[in-house]
């Protein structure tokens, strides 16, 4: 059975199948949710209007046995930063789908005055249906019903409060493997985008699905074996490894001690209470508390970098919290104690927020004195305030650079409106030369320097050292690809250090696809990904001053190495020119 | 002479401490120091190479926060007051 692509109007109430493009054929995930943003979006068109168009993709090899392959990626223009937007997630939905036989939906149309739907997809065809009851409620509550209501062996895309107040933080959740709205193409507002053309939910129920075709099942399973291979045998990724048995949280010590973890809205690259709210302190707690770890995101995995987090007595379990959650929801705004933080991650769950742009959001919020820095209860008080939709929470969950501009403050942490993770490109300049030139936003994925340049993963190179073009665009190129195989980013910690492994990803798409593809043509595959996405940035009205971060850090030391970010403009102009 | 040395990670659980303390003069001679009183370490630190900088792929030694390898490597001077820290290979994101 071939692939189709299912196009859905909501106000229309309209859903067609159509035969997927000679041009698209060979593109999955980012890849696909790129080309047709760029084919079928007016650049300069608002977001949140009639013309935007909201694109779920599956990776070329998502569906299959490829290890550590369940991820879909979401691709739209951006509420948030105005450009163009892909954001992804591990969630077995993306499996799910992509064994149905469908490369991509494409959402469209505009507002709907009868209230939301969901998509319902299964084997037989797809219907919309009424959503209209889950509206304004907590997605936790409303997956269980969910899954009481359809089963439990059906995939969730959903949005929440956030996307309902069009939220330019609003993102897309997906179920874990436990069914909770926990796995996050969180980035961007995309929800909000999904909000607006009149969907809340997307079930996709593979009963009986065809399964995805692989072309040359022989190179599929040569490749398949290589990459698990080196997946199983590199320090970071093998069972037992560092991700496998403490979590990415198993990062807040080492960016702590490279002075590159900011702290209280980035004033400070270090603090002795990080370890409070360390990988190690929070695998020793999930032990106490029975919780689980490690925990996969999608069946197939074989990192397990997940984990279900609870209450202190051991109920509520409420999924992850990664890394980039502890520190924007924690340190970032002078909080250190795991249960605060982990409460304001469930908050942003049930209303369906991106945790970065969250965490950002309140710390400058606490900046601009609508709080003090470390007032837990005031932090979870913003949540509230979102929740209710009172004019402080529709201006929070608009994100942090309109959170900053509302009161004054002058240190706010963005790229194209898009809040910074957990690095300080003071302390760790690759990682901000991605921030600057990425065409995303503010986005650690889109070029993960930090691997260079801290773990020595794929090479060494000083953090503080300013030379890291090269280093940033390879590395941008080669997430591209990544993102568009389906792959989870992590695979990349062992097949850049792993030839074999990056092989036998090639071998794997080669296997799908039935293409002849070597491990030459990544750079080159990558390149014209983000070519196209940087020109509808660039019809956007996007240009190179973009590409720069704020004032304020190439200006104010940061202890302590007391630096400040010194990237020549120059040399951000070359990343990707 | 007070140096700080701490170990994260699974490296933690194979010392049994999170912290120790030395008075080594320099990187090479805390290595010496360290691994005699916490020898289930050694092999999962330093490699059987004869080379200057015979440290395991992946693992991470700072000096006040900066990478011995762009400091003097196994030469770094250790002053009163520093902090070495020892990881093993992590990541994440």
């Amino acid at each position: 059975m071939s692939r189709q692509i299912l196009r859905v109007n909501v106000s229309e109430n309209q859903i067609d199948y159509e035969e997927v493009h000679e041009e698209y054929a060979a593109l999955g995930g980012r890849g696909l949710t790129s080309q047709i943003v760029y084919d079928e979006v007016e650049p300069t068109c608002n977001p949140l209007g009639p013309h935007n168009k909201l694109v779920f993709a599956p990776g070329i090899v998502t569906g299959t046995v490829a290890p550590t392959s369940g991820r879909i990626s979401v691709g739209a223009k951006s509420p948030l930063t105005g450009g163009i937007k892909e954001a992804n997630a591990g969630t077995d939905f993306a499996q799910r789908l992509a064994k149905l036989g469908i490369k991509a939906i494409i959402v469209e149309g505009g507002p709907v005055k009868s209230g939301y739907k969901a998509l319902k997809l299964d084997n037989n065809g797809a219907e919309l249906v009424d959503a209209e009851k889950w509206s304004g409620r907590g997605l936790y509550d409303v997956y269980e019903e969910i899954e009481e209501e359809i089963g439990e062996e059906v995939g969730i895309a959903g949005v929440g409060i956030a996307a309902e107040l069009s939220g330019s933080n609003s993102g897309i959740a997906f179920n874990d493997m436990e069914g909770m709205p926990s796995r996050y193409a969180g980035r961007g507002g995309l929800g909000a985008v999904m909000a607006t053309r009149g969907l809340k939910f997307v079930f996709v129920d593979d009963e009986g699905a065809p399964g995805v075709e692989i072309e040359d099942r022989e190179t599929f399973d040569r490749g398949r074996k290589k990459l698990a291979d080196a997946l199983t045998s590199h320090d970071v990724t093998k069972p037992g490894g560092a991700l496998n048995s403490y979590g990415t949280g198993v990062l807040v010590n080492i960016i702590n001690e490279a002075g590159g973890f900011p702290n209280r809205n980035f004033s400070r690259g270090s603090d002795d209470r990080a370890s409070k709210v360390s990988g190690e302190m929070k695998a020793e707690e999930i032990e106490e508390r029975k919780g689980q770890r490690p925990h996969r995101c999608s069946p197939g995995c074989v990192i397990g970098c997940s984990e279900t987090w609870t209450k202190e007595d051991g109920e509520d379990p409420m999924g992850v919290i990664e890394y980039e959650s502890v520190w924007a929801l924690g340190p970032n705004c002078e909080i250190y104690d795991l249960d605060t933080i982990g409460e304001l991650n469930r908050q942003c769950n049930d209303m369906g927020m991106d945790t970065i742009e969250a965490g950002n959001t309140i710390a400058v919020a606490m900046e601009g004195g609508v709080a003090e820095f470390g007032d837990e209860e005031a932090a979870l008080g913003m949540m509230d305030e979102i929740r209710e939709g009172t004019p402080l929470g529709r201006i929070l969950v608009n994100g942090t650079e309109f959170t900053g501009n509302a009161f004054g403050v002058t240190r706010i942490p963005t790229v194209k409106g898009q809040a910074m993770p957990a690095y300080d490109p003071r302390a760790i300049k690759g990682i901000g030369t991605t921030y600057a030139t990425t065409p995303m936003g503010a986005d650690h994925t889109a070029g993960y320097a930090i691997a260079t340049e801290i773990m020595g993963v794929g090479g060494d190179l000083d953090p503080l050292s300013p030379e890291k073009a090269e280093l940033s665009r390879n590395l941008q190129y080669s997430t591209a690809v990544i993102d568009t195989t389906g792959h989870c980013l992590f695979t990349a910690f062992a097949v850049l250090d792993i030839p074999e492994g990056l092989e036998g990803m090639v071998e794997e798409v080669n296997g799908v696809l039935g293409a002849d593809l070597t491990v030459d043509d990544i750079p080159d595959i990558g390149e014209s990904i983000i070519d196209l996405e940087k020109e509808f940035n660039k019809k956007a009205g996007f240009t190179k001053e973009d590409d720069r971060l704020p004032e304020f850090m190439r200006e104010e030391e940061l202890p302590p190495h007391n630096d400040v970010f010194d990237v020549p403009d120059e040399v951000l102009d070359k990343v990707l020119s | 002479m007070e140096i700080k040395v701490k170990f994260f990670a699974s490296f933690r659980d194979k010392a049994g401490v999170p912290v120790t303390r030395t008075s080594a003069r320099n990187v090479q001679e805390l290595f010496n120091e360290v691994l005699e009183d916490y020898e289930g370490l050694r092999g999962h630190i330093l490699t059987d190479s004869s080379s200057d900088f015979p440290l395991k792929k992946g693992v991470t030694v700072m000096v006040n926060g900066r990478n011995i390898r762009f400091l003097d490597g196994f030469s770094t001077e250790l002053d009163d007051g520093d902090v070495v820290a020892i990881f093993p290979p992590v990541g994440g994101g």
